[in-house]
């Protein structure tokens, strides 16, 4: 699995809101009791499944600029539980578009997201429990809160040939 | 109906509006419709002067979308705005009869160069 690039993350992320994002790249992050959001990918053409963690004040984020919310309100709103449709639609937007960027090798495609861990099932839960990679992320946006941002993946099988 | 809006996502139906005004087409009127199924009903009703429409959405997706609205000898101008833009995608769009393909995420000077040859005077 190629692994995304810092690089890559911040030119689309802003591209896409309009605003400075900046990835960094981490080392392991230590788990917090910040709320998650996680998209699910699967990329093609080797079908390997492909888990994006998000806090969702980021997420959040991300999504309340493209629908031209200020920071203050985005935070209000992600305060009440279930996240409102018009919030949640955004980040999955956002996460759909993130396609482009979370894996070098490869058409990742996404496939859902969802807020709860115990969702994340099949290949992409088995993925998620016990990765061949983690990319882990600082993510900052500009006038808005950001958060940390990880990507799980596994590597591309590989068929051996017998003559 | 000027131009129908074909993507599931409330949000990004949004987002294009926004960026057709941004890229200067100012007073068409703009349709949506949420899945491949339901913009046909809309497009036997009514002809736009352009079809703009993401790829994957549930129901009928936007490639299944296209060959339907060209089997039915329909030649209005389609475009597809989607995360999908593999050289492979681009080329069964383009062979399917799409006019032009823009990859998410995009700028109003993306929509703005690709919908000019085709809205310009109107």
């Amino acid at each position: 699995m190629a692994e995304a690039t810092p690089f890559g993350l911040t030119r689309l992320f802003t591209q896409l809101i309009g605003r400075k994002v900046t990835f960094t790249q981490t080392t392991a992050a230590l788990d917090t009791h910040i709320k998650q959001i996680y998209g699910i990918y699967t990329v093609h053409p080797h079908e390997t499944a492909l888990i994006v963690k998000g806090d969702l004040p980021l997420l959040g984020s991300f999504a309340g600029v493209l629908v031209g919310l200020p920071d203050s309100v985005i935070k209000q709103r992600l305060a009440v539980s279930p996240i409102e449709e018009l919030l949640r639609d955004a980040m999955n937007e956002v996460l759909n578009v993130a396609s482009a960027a979370v894996t070098t090798e490869g058409r990742a495609v996404f496939t859902k997201m969802v807020t709860d861990p115990a969702y994340i099932d099949g290949s992409a839960g088995k993925v998620f429990k016990k990765p061949d990679h983690r990319s882990y992320f600082n993510v900052s946006v500009d006038g808005y809160q950001g958060g940390k941002f990880t990507i799980f993946s596994q590597f591309v099988p590989i068929k051996l040939v017998t003559p | 109906m000027d131009i129908l809006l074909v993507d599931d996502s409330r949000t990004m139906r949004m987002i294009l509006q926004r960026a057709i005004r941004q890229a200067g087409f100012r007073g068409l009127t703009v349709e949506e419709a949420e899945n491949g199924a339901q913009a046909l009903e809309k497009l036997r009703k009514a002809q736009p002067l352009l079809v703009l429409s993401d790829w994957n959405m549930p129901e009928m997706s936007g490639i299944e979308f296209l060959i339907q609205v060209r089997s039915e000898h329909n030649a209005v101008p389609f475009g597809f705005i989607t995360s999908e833009a593999s050289k492979a995608i681009r080329e069964l769009a383009m062979s399917s009869g799409a006019n032009f393909l823009i990859s998410k995420p995009f700028t109003p000077e993306d929509v703005q160069d690709a919908l000019t040859p085709i809205l310009s005077g109107k």
